[in-house]
């Protein structure tokens, strides 16, 4: 047997108070020295045994009525026989797949809207005390139904009201929420799935899952399990998997390239004619074609006009829809910073030009036009590394140490702090830096041990790159062999969690990254002077820290999209602001204390915008796009045998559409009551039981034989 | 062991008891002389009745002044007013510790047991004390000078009350005890079985004894004024009940009832002087009253 609220249960300890009661009672009795004690004992035993019994029987009866009362709030169900002599009824739940593949449409519309149609048909002709609950799913099943309820009228209303998500589907998890429904509602019955059966939101490889689905099916009295398959049938899709940006980093006046990955999947294998139009900030802006001869990939590029700092809109639309509309748009937020300033801490300033380590970083990082194919979007500040403490770090994308003698603790702390919340240090140790100082500030977590010298009259070179870091990947190819180091610091890697990127042809390691917090700091084993090495005078210098500072910045950015139903984490300035759905829907956002709030309602795709105040909504900021997962627009569909090979001992029926719903009346065997009335009735029962019991207890007895002495 | 607490003896109220008298109805033998009437008729005093004569008799009796009007011998015989031996018996068992009023029923005892002593001795009578439980523990032989009053009280200051009781088998003792036909006051609660306890009380009758029992009852006792759920505890054998008093208290009164019936009509039957004596009324009033009652 199983509750309905098996939490009410936590109670049943109350079911003891009547002994509790009777217990104090007897601590509380009244005392009395008596003399004739003999006229008690000798000729009320009887009565005095029976008022025990009454006593003893009264406090069963109590604790019976408690028992049977709370047994009635938590709503025991049984099943079998008993449930059918106690007018036990048929249950089902009924589950209907809103992923963003149930957009499919044939020609009576989309498999979504049909699914709704059938399930609000067949709810209406379910045979009479039937209980029924529903609910919808994509990544997670939503239903307002705690259990089965005989209102059928209020069920058909949740599925005519259900929206179609953006999410990819599981079902998996689908049917483990749905079993619980049904174990709820006594258990037995049947799920009615009503999907396009597409093969990966079934999850097949996941085979813990479907041991969790089997467990909870066997939990809920082993429903039988309807499968509808609502596909009309779809033969070849286009659709929009992903968009990058050339330069993935972008700042005020590029003109950056953007690249469609546009795939069709056909089941003949015939080719079609893809043509995709790309809008920003609602103008359309280019449209081109490709012509896929088979299934596969291909890559449409668009040229973005010049962009101006702040967020944009962006979407890209397949102007040839297809049998599956919802990934034929796929939308974006392009983000353009105004600039990207660098902080570069000198630590031995000079007024003699290229005398400071810090005078080649500012090189490197701003150098002329002419030395770099496109230009650089970086700007430099340089300042005393004595400053540094009062410096805002934040307001910098980056933070490079050249040759700081030693780091005191105020500075320490505001570096921690700066990479703890995403920053990025680059340190080069120098001629001026004081290896003992820079070892005890404990930053970076990377001890100095002293220099290594090169052997007399041949240079260092450097050799092993990391062939999996996109930073150092192509440096052999870059010019690797034009530096030669002549004295480097011993960097002591030891058991750390750092990464070294370049090692020396003896090994030593040469540029090594630790990840600090979300941020990371780079440190290399020379200056940025040509006193260790001629690094300096190498492009190398300049590859390697844009590349770090933009490999960065493009890990730590917002993404151009998202799936839906990905979380979004909003920082909110303080003031009233209003998130406004792809649909224009408002949402009032509350702030949270520290300002960060993760809003998880994404289920739809589109653009979402974030209005301050009394911000009109056409002018509120592109905060976040959310699209179609890619796996949505696979055709690949899962059959009858896969199913079945999932559920082994579940007696699943597979139909079409069109005959889906037949079997929800067959097969009443599975029955469960859940009905309180006769625990009520019993405690009813008691309760009057209780109230002649007490009443007759305070009767004076009738039994004492007269002229009976002690 | 706690101390042991000193009886204090309300004297002023047992002065106002002993101006009563307390005549024995029937006639007692004693040394001196007193208001009782004697058993052996004397020729001084006090003229009784004329007989005739018999061969034996005295002739100093025969009265002549009749013997010249009728011819015929008649013996003149006088009663002799005799002093009164009286045993004050006295129940120092647990029960009567027992109380719902300020005082206990011993204390209430010891005074009714005090005022009767003072009261036999100014009328020139001898009193004595018997203090008892399962036992004697007690026994003082009447005096009749004024300081034996003194060791009375001194008795029934100390006294306390004891374990368990077994009136009818001390009353026995007692009995065997006293040899001089006398008036026997038992101060008792009488809480034992009502057949031994006539039995005791009989043997005194069979030694020619007059006897008064003084039955000492708290109104709880009688009116069972109990409405909750209650440990009744023992008071001499320490056994504990828990009673819903709604349910025993009509029968246990109905059976009190009987019991004090039965009690009352054996007394009767044995010529016992029965009266029963409510705690709640101050012991000196109903000494009063009682004695007043004696007395017509």
């Amino acid at each position: 047997m199983t509750f309905l609220h098996p939490e009410l249960l936590i109670l049943s300890p109350l079911v003891a108070l009547p002994i509790v009661i009777h217990l104090l009672n007897r601590m509380r009795y009244r005392r009395v020295r008596w003399a004739a004690i003999d006229f008690l004992l000798t000729s009320e035993r009887r009565a005095i045994r029976r008022a025990r019994l009454r006593q003893l029987l009264l406090m069963a009866l109590r604790m019976l009525l408690l028992a049977t009362a709370l047994a009635a709030l938590a709503q025991p169900v049984v099943r079998g026989g008993l449930a059918a002599l106690l007018g036990g009824s048929t249950q089902v739940a009924v589950v209907l797949d809103a992923s963003a593949s149930m957009s499919a449409t044939g020609t009576g519309g989309s498999a979504f809207e049909c699914g709704k149609r059938m399930a609000r048909a067949e709810l209406r002709e379910l045979p009479r005390g039937t209980r029924a609950a529903a609910g919808t799913f994509a990544p997670a099943f939503r239903s307002p139904f705690r259990e089965p309820l005989q209102d059928r009228a209020a069920v058909a209303a949740v599925l005519r009201d259900a929206p179609l998500t953006g999410g990819a589907g599981d079902v998996p998890r689908a049917l483990i929420a749905a079993a619980g429904t049904l174990g709820r509602g006594g258990g037995g019955g049947a799920i009615w799935l009503l999907t396009d059966l597409q093969a990966s939101g079934w999850r097949v490889q996941d085979t813990a899952e479907w041991d969790q689905v089997r467990r909870a099916l066997h939990d809920a009295g082993d429903p039988r399990l309807l499968i509808t398959d609502l596909v009309p049938g779809v033969e070849s899709n286009l659709s929009i998997a992903a968009v990058r940006t050339d330069p993935a980093v972008l700042v005020e006046g590029d003109k950056p390239k953007l690249t469609a990955t546009v795939e069709l999947r056909s089941r003949t294998g015939a080719g079609t004619v893809a043509s995709v139009g790309l809008f920003l900030d609602g103008r359309r802006i280019d449209t081109r074609t490709h012509e896929f001869a088979a299934s596969g990939r291909a890559d449409v590029v668009f040229r973005l006009p010049t962009l101006e700092s702040g967020a944009h809109a962006g979407r890209l639309e397949l102007t040839s829809p297809d049998a599956l509309p919802a990934d034929d748009q796929f939308h974006f937020v392009l983000r353009a910073a105004a600039q990207l300033p660098v902080l570069v801490a000198d630590g031995a300033p000079s007024a003699v030009p290229f005398d400071a380590a810090a005078d080649f970083v500012e090189l490197a990082l701003r150098p002329p036009e002419s030395d770099i194919s496109q230009r650089s979007h970086f700007t430099t500040r340089t300042i005393p590394a004595a400053e540094l403490p009062a410096a805002e770090l934040d307001a910098f994308v980056a933070v490079v140490l050249a040759d700081v003698p030693a780091l005191d603790p105020d500075a320490v702390a505001r570096l921690r702090a700066y990479t703890a919340a995403g920053g990025l240090v680059v340190a080069f140790p120098g001629a001026h830096t004081d290896v003992a100082a820079w070892n005890s500030a404990g930053f970076p977590d990377l001890p100095l041990g002293g220099t290594v010298e090169s052997v007399t009259g041949k240079k260092m070179r450097l050799g092993a790159v990391s062939p999996n870091s996109p930073l150092t990947a192509t440096l052999p190819a870059e010019g690797l062999d034009r530096v030669l180091v002549e004295r480097l610091f011993r960097l002591d890697v030891g058991e750390r969690p750092a990464e070294t990127l370049i090692h020396t042809e003896s090994g030593q390691p040469f540029f090594v990254r630790l990840q600090a917090g979300k941020g990371k700091v780079y440190v290399f084993a020379v200056s940025a002077q040509a006193d260790f090495s001629n690094l300096p005078f190498t492009q190398l210098l300049l590859l390697i820290l844009h590349r770090a500072i933009q490999t960065h910045l493009v890990d730590a950015a917002e993404p151009l999209a998202r799936p839906a139903f990905a979380e979004l984490r909003l920082s909110l300035p303080p003031g009233a602001h209003r998130l406004i759905l792809p649909d224009g829907e408002p949402v009032p956002l509350a702030r949270p204390t520290d300002g960060v709030l993760a809003f998880d309602q994404t289920d739809r795709t589109g653009i979402y915008r974030l209005a301050s105040g009394a911000e009109p909504p056409e002018e509120a900021e592109p905060v976040a796009a959310f699209n179609v997962p890619a796996s949505e627009s696979e055709l690949e569909r899962v059959d009858a045998a896969t199913v079945n090979a999932l559920l082994p001992n579940v007696p699943v029926t597979l139909s079409q559409a069109d005959s889906g719903a037949d079997s929800l009346s067959e097969g009443r065997s599975s029955r469960s009551a859940a009905s309180t009335f006769p625990l009520a009735a019993l405690a009813i029962a008691f309760l009057l039981g209780e109230v002649l019991l007490a009443w007759s207890m305070t009767r004076p007895s009738k039994t004492a034989t007269e002229g009976e002495t002690p | 062991m706690p101390p042991r607490k000193e009886r204090q003896i309300d004297r002023r109220a047992i002065g106002r008891v002993s101006r009563l008298q307390l005549r024995a109805r029937q006639a007692v033998e004693g040394y001196y002389s007193g208001i009782h009437k004697s058993p052996y008729h004397g020729f001084n005093v006090e003229f009784a009745e004329y007989r005739e004569y018999a061969p034996g008799d005295d002739p100093r009796y025969v009265d002549w002044r009749v013997l010249a009007r009728t011819d015929r011998f008649f013996i003149k015989q006088f009663e002799a007013e005799t002093n009164l031996s009286c045993y004050v018996l006295l129940d120092a068992s647990g029960s009567m510790e027992f109380t719902s009023e300020p005082e206990t029923r011993l204390d209430y005892g010891a005074a009714l047991a005090a005022s009767l002593s003072l009261l036999m001795l100014r009328q020139g009578d001898q009193a004595g004390l018997v203090v008892f439980d399962h036992g004697v523990r007690q026994f003082i032989p009447p005096r009749g000078n004024a300081r034996h009053f003194g060791a009375i009280i001194e008795a029934l200051e100390q006294v306390q009350a004891g374990s368990d009781t077994n009136i009818g088998a001390v009353l026995h003792e007692i009995a065997e005890r006293v040899r001089r036909r006398s008036l026997v006051i038992v101060i008792s609660d009488l809480l034992d079985d009502v057949d031994t306890l006539l039995n005791g009380l009989q043997h005194f009758r069979h030694r020619r004894h007059e006897v008064i029992v003084l039955h000492l009852l708290d109104d709880a006792e009688i009116e069972f004024p109990f409405d909750r759920v209650t440990l009744f505890e023992g008071m001499e054998r320490g056994e504990q009940v828990v009673v819903d008093p709604r349910v025993v208290a009509e029968s246990y009164r109905t059976r009190f009832r009987t019991y004090l019936e039965r009690l009352r009509r054996g007394c009767t039957e044995k010529n016992i002087d029965y009266q029963r004596l409510q705690l709640s009324e101050p012991f000196d009033r109903a000494l009063t009253a009682y004695l007043g009652r004696r007395a017509k």
